[in-house]
């Protein structure tokens, strides 16, 4: 996804492999954004997803000599904060699970004296959380990062077909429930 | 990919119209799909009118995930990934220092080789011993190998034993399987059967794994020392240290400094006459003789040779004016220790020179090692330590917080305790030339994560009390210190089968730990108890034990003051191993139990930087807390500055006038990032309890609970330190004791004791090394001193030498013995709750005003019990935990003393305080010293047990301390502990049999 003007993923990949710190950086600023956003999915609040961003960055530098990427470096970097954000979260799994059961039945009660928008961006957000994890990935991989149906197969580890469906089962049960809520 | 995955994998195929709809939304058709779909579009309306949902839903998708938060790490985590890739990846302007900075070893290395010139140069004067007085001895001892060897008689002198029995403990058997594997290394080793078998089992696992065992790690250390040698060399920047250190270990030739051979001998022994010997130093420089330390073959390459598949590892670089090594650790192959052990006394027998071959000459990683060790910054300590024939060295690496240090008196060397890093074997001789083996194995020395210094253990040793004559000075002036840190410290040592360090216990902090049975005040701050009765322990028959007990004022939950709490929890890497962040989690949650809805509490965290986990929120919120907690996990350095520091913020935005306003650090101690200088931390707290803001300091983890920054940031900090070594413990100290914990009744409470000149000839205070006040000070009260909780107790011991019988004159009513004065200012907050709240239930109370209060209590002659057994049981209970503390310790105090009588008495109090399961578990732990003791008979049977469980355990915690880990690494897990629990067992079934 780097505009042609940018310097491709692997070229300051391997001038940080030679030494030039000045390509993390750069590294950094490209990604950050866009896997903080990521990262933000899995986790509750900002510090969460900035521990599993840096995380991420860090295993990048650890694993400098063996990359390859051929060309993003995108796929990998999602892949890795999300095994991340799953690592974490299996310690966890048990107590969410039980919070989810808690949470789950009690629709967010919808705020008064907000505007018909930020109604229906609090719908969706609430619908977002409720769609089945895999569906929300992909959907997230594709409208918030725009990666490809074959880069996103990379990060989830499926075909790319599936991701199709995937996003296409998340895009419809989203519209069905705006729907139902008049949003749309 | 896993099979869920898989299973999620649709067959390729012709799309639905719908699917085809997102797909065409996001671009994701080709040409002639999407041809396709436009022209169905214009034919099926429904169809068109689905797309719009569709594309609508898309709209209000993005407008959402437009409004996130901010989309940038921040500048601290900026530079701790730049940090990282010059960790890593050696990534630098600079490549010298690239080289430097890409190991932490290295580091390491560089500081101790600085470390070692110093060390070298200061050991010049005095403390060497000719190079031919060494020899002799060397010699001496060669034959005396020899003997044993050849008659395969028990070898006394081979082991500690001699020493251990002069202190007390009890002399191990010289079991035959022990000079059956002397004799005949590897066939020793088949007579291990089933143990054999197990060791088999616990190194294939370790192959499997080869980047986690050790022997890489401590190759890679090794190699990357030679090639700082060589970078320093080549650059040819060396200061006149660096300079002599590096002649004097044979790495720079004659030309560049002093020869080799006349260097300082101390370290350089080793590398002219074979004798891998080196000087430690003595604090004070008085030393007669220093204690030398050989290592036989350096540790890196016994460990990695038994791997004989490996290539060596790389020889030093050859100098002029070098003698050529013998012994090149290519030379051997063979795979046992026990052999190799063999070959290093074969090999002394025959030395016909003089010199010993088997010790091949030190290389540098060896003496800078041990350089290292003789040079922490925990020196100087000794000051105390009056006796001649009591000379103290401490070893203890330093500066990058690295090894532990470790003490032994030179006319001892059974004190010595190897708590180092890589040494496999070290021989370890001492002062009079009479060697002993130490059978530490020590795996300390490798980060515990990349970008964390190495795991260590930091304590400092501050002596012993020593006797004073009452006619010199007659008065006994320290803070207290309601700390109980150490005793579970030392109880976890003990229950992975190792010795705890000397410089860890402290003796009042493990007398403080049990329950002294004294009456809570009703009407003051404070009372105090006064017991005396004639020691067994005592140095002279007759000699008193005198215990000052003082005991705080109980405070009950509903009385206690509001608390405003922060947590401050470390969640750094290190704190991923043996579960401590869970057990921090739990314990805090504990805590928050005891949490009322007037309280207010929040949560601060550390890695590589300060987050706040959770805003101070109302006491009935506390839900939020634990959910909180719940969400953390561990990763990255430490940074607990900048933690404190968060924290100490919160607590002040949420600052209760009047109320507990306490910080609440949870941590296993080893600050690597941000401020690292303890020093600076603790000025940074100073600040904050200048304004009544407390803290309590939590050590949990033994690998690197550095126990002396903790309990000086808890002192420091207004506070008091604990140690969580389990649920259990935190259940002590978050239940049991959370008044205490949590209330402070008073501040800066100091006691004096004063003895009778006439009653009493000399004294000595057990334990308070590190709390001595001088005289003057006691009534300076701007002296900081102890803080205690309520419901607090405190135990000052004496050991009193009377004067022979009838000094007393029979008229009149006797003087004291002694006089004990405390003083102390009460807490503010707490005082005028008092007055408020409890205005009707105290009478009168005098002393709570808000200013200084000193008391004094007295002890008649005529309270001194002659009769050791008919003596209170708490007050013996105090006695018998000094005396196991002193002994842990190696006290210079209990030298001479029974530890049959210790055992014995601990057991009497079984039978009389049998229900207080502390005092069970004080038992077991003596019992289990003994056995520790004796298993350290080397080569024995149950040695080889316990090492070989010890390194499973090594293993394990390496495994568990892995960031990538897969079902194979669980796999192996469950199979090292099954393997431990058969050693476990078989461990028992040995000591059980020794014991009978």
């Amino acid at each position: 996804m780097s505009s042609p003007s940018e310097v491709p993923d692997a070229t300051l990949l391997e001038s940080f492999r030679q030494g030039d710190s000045t390509a993390l950086d750069t590294l950094v600023e490209r990604f950050q954004g866009p896997l903080l956003r990521f990262a933000r999915g899995f986790v509750r609040d900002q510090g969460a997803a900035e521990d599993l961003v840096q995380e991420t960055f860090i295993r990048l530098i650890r694993n400098l000599p063996a990359l390859e990427p051929h060309g993003s470096l995108s796929p990998w970097l999602y892949r890795v904060c999300r095994n991340l954000a799953y690592d974490n979260r299996k310690m966890e799994t048990r107590e969410m699970q039980r919070r989810e059961r808690v949470q789950e039945p009690e629709p967010a009660p919808t705020p008064a004296g907000l505007n018909e928008q930020q109604e229906t961006c609090a719908i969706l957000r609430r619908e977002l959380e409720l769609l089945p994890e895999r569906e929300r990935e992909a959907l997230r991989l594709k409208v918030d990062q725009g990666l490809s149906y074959i880069q996103i197969g990379e990060v989830l580890g499926v075909k790319p077909g599936t991701v199709g469906w995937l996003v296409h089962q998340a895009m419809n049960r989203l519209t069905e429930r705006l729907r139902a809520a008049q949003a749309i | 990919m896993t099979d869920a995955r898989q299973e999620f994998d649709l067959p390729e195929g012709p799309q639905g119209p719908e699917e085809l709809l997102s797909a065409y939304l996001f671009d994701e058709l080709d040409a002639a799909d999407r041809l396709a779909l436009e022209q169905r579009l214009e034919n099926e309306p429904a169809l068109a009118e689905r797309l719009e949902e569709l594309r609508e839903t898309l709209s209000l998708l993005r407008q959402a995930s437009m409004d996130a938060g901010p989309g940038e790490l921040s500048h601290a985590r900026r530079d701790a990934l730049r940090a990282e890739a010059r960790e890593v990846a050696g990534v630098t302007a600079d490549p010298q220092m690239g080289a430097i900075l890409a190991f932490p070893w290295l580091r390491a290395a560089a500081a101790v080789l600085m470390v070692s010139a110093g060390v070298l140069i200061y050991t010049q004067p005095g403390l060497v011993m000719p190079e031919s007085s060494l020899e002799t001895r060397t010699a001496s001892r060669g034959s005396s190998y020899d003997d044993s060897a050849a008659t395969g008689a028990a070898d006394s002198s081979w082991s500690e034993d001699a020493s251990l029995e002069a202190l007390g403990y009890a002399p191990s058997p010289a079991p035959s399987a022990e000079n059956e594997s002397r004799g005949g290394g590897v066939k020793g080793r088949a007579d291990g059967g089933e143990l054999a078998e197990l060791q088999e089992q616990a190194r294939e696992l370790a192959n499997i794994l080869p980047e986690q065992t050790l022997d890489d790690r401590s190759r890679g250390f090794r190699d990357q020392l030679d090639a700082q040698v060589k970078s320093i060399q080549e650059s040819g920047k060396l200061t006149v240290e660096e300079r002599e250190a590096l002649t004097a270990l044979g790495y720079l030739g004659s030309a560049d400094s002093v020869p080799p051979t006349e260097a300082p001998s101390g370290g350089i022994a080793g590398r002219t006459g074979g004798e891998a010997g080196f000087i430690a130093k003595a604090d004070t420089g008085e030393a007669k003789d220093g204690a030398k330390v050989e290592f036989n073959r350096d540790a890196w390459s016994k460990i990695a040779d038994r791997e004989s598949a490996r290539p060596s590892a790389p020889s030093a670089p050859a100098a002029p004016g070098t003698p050529s090594t013998p012994g090149a650790p290519a030379a051997k192959k063979q795979p046992e220790e026990e052999a190799e052990r063999m070959a290093f006394r074969r090999q002394s027998e025959t030395s016909s020179n003089g010199v010993n071959p088997s010790i091949d000459p030190v290389e540098l990683g060896d003496v800078a090692l041990l350089q290292g060790l003789s040079g922490g910054a925990a020196f100087g300590n000794f000051g105390e330590d009056t006796a001649n024939f009591f000379q103290p060295i401490e070893l203890g690496l330093l500066t990058t917080g690295f090894v532990d240090n470790f003490g032994f008196d030179a006319d001892s060397a059974a004190e010595l305790d190897f708590e180092t890093q890589l040494g496999r074997y070290a021989y370890v001789q001492d002062g009079y030339g009479r060697p002993f083996h130490q059978d530490q194995i020590l795996y300390h020395l490798r980060p515990v994560h990349e970008n964390e210094t190495p795991q260590d253990m930091f304590f400092r040793y501050y002596g012993d009390n020593a006797f004073v004559a009452a006619a010199q000075d007659n008065m006994s002036t320290f803070a207290v210190d309601v700390d109980t840190a150490s005793y579970p410290l030392a109880r976890n040592y003990l229950s992975n089968n190792m010795l705890p360090p000397r410089a860890s216990v402290r003796t009042e902090e493990v007398v403080n730990y049990f329950d002294q049975g004294i009456a809570a005040p009703q009407d003051d701050l404070f009372t105090v108890q006064l017991d005396a009765a004639e020691t067994p322990y005592g140095a002279e028959e007759g000699n008193v034990l005198l215990r000052v007990g003082v005991k705080a004022k109980e405070v009950s939950r509903e009385e206690r003051l509001p608390m405003n709490l922060v947590f401050v929890v470390d969640k750094s890497g290190s704190m991923r191993k043996q579960d401590r962040l869970n057990l921090v989690k739990r314990s805090l949650e504990l805590l928050l139990d005891q949490v009322r809805d007037d309280d207010r509490i929040g949560v601060v965290s550390f890695d590589t930087n300060g987050h706040i986990v959770q805003e101070s929120v109302a006491g009935r919120d506390r839900w939020q807390v634990r959910e909180a907690l719940r969400g953390l996990n561990a990763d990255g350095s430490t940074n607990a500055a900048e933690g404190l520091f968060l924290g100490y913020e919160m607590l002040d935005r949420n600052f209760i006038e009047g109320g507990i306003n306490r910080v609440v650090l949870a941590s296993d101690g080893v600050a690597n990032t941000g401020e690292t200088d303890q020093q600076r931390i603790l000025e940074q707290v100073a600040d904050f309890t200048a304004r009544q803001v407390d803290l309590t300091t939590i050590g949990v983890g033994m690998g690197n609970h550095n126990d002396v920054f903790l309990e000086q940031l808890a002192d420091k900090g207004n506070g008091s330190c604990h140690y969580v070594d389990g649920f259990d413990e935190a259940k002590r100290v978050f239940l049991d004791e959370f008044a205490g914990t949590m209330q402070t009744i008073a501040r800066d409470v100091k006691i004096q004791v004063e003895f009778d000149e006439q009653r009493v000839t000399k004294w000595r205070q057990i334990g308070y090394e590190n709390r001595a006040l001088t005289h003057e000070q006691f009534r300076d009260d701007s002296v900081d001193a102890g803080e205690v909780g309520a419901g607090h107790e405190i135990v000052a011991l004496y050991e009193l030498e009377l004067p022979p019988e009838s000094v007393e004159p029979s008229t009149g009513i006797p003087a004291p013995l002694a006089t004990v004065r405390m003083r102390w200012m009460p807490d503010a907050a707490f005082v005028a709750s008092l007055s408020s709240v409890q205005k009707a239930g105290v009478p009168d109370v005098e002393g709570l005003e808000l200013q200084v209060v000193e008391r004094s209590w007295q002890l008649d002659p005529n309270q001194v019990q002659t009769d050791w057994t008919e003596s209170p049981s708490r007050y013996r209970l105090a006695a018998v935990s000094a005396q196991y503390a002193e002994y842990l310790r190696r006290s210079y105090h209990v030298r001479g003393d029974s530890y049959d009588q210790l055992e014995a008495d601990a057991s009497q109090l079984v039978v009389e305080l049998g229900e207080d399961q502390q005092v069970r578990e004080l038992r077991d732990l003596i019992r289990r010293t003994r056995d520790l003791v004796r298993y350290r008979e080397p080569g024995s049977e149950l040695w080889k047990l316990i090492e070989e469980s010890r390194r499973i355990t090594m293993l394990q915690q390496e495994l568990r301390g892995k960031k990538e880990r897969n079902a194979e690494t669980e796999d192996l897990l469950v199979e090292l502990l099954k393997q431990n629990e058969k050693l476990e067992e078989r461990i028992r079934e040995h000591l059980e049999e020794s014991g009978k």
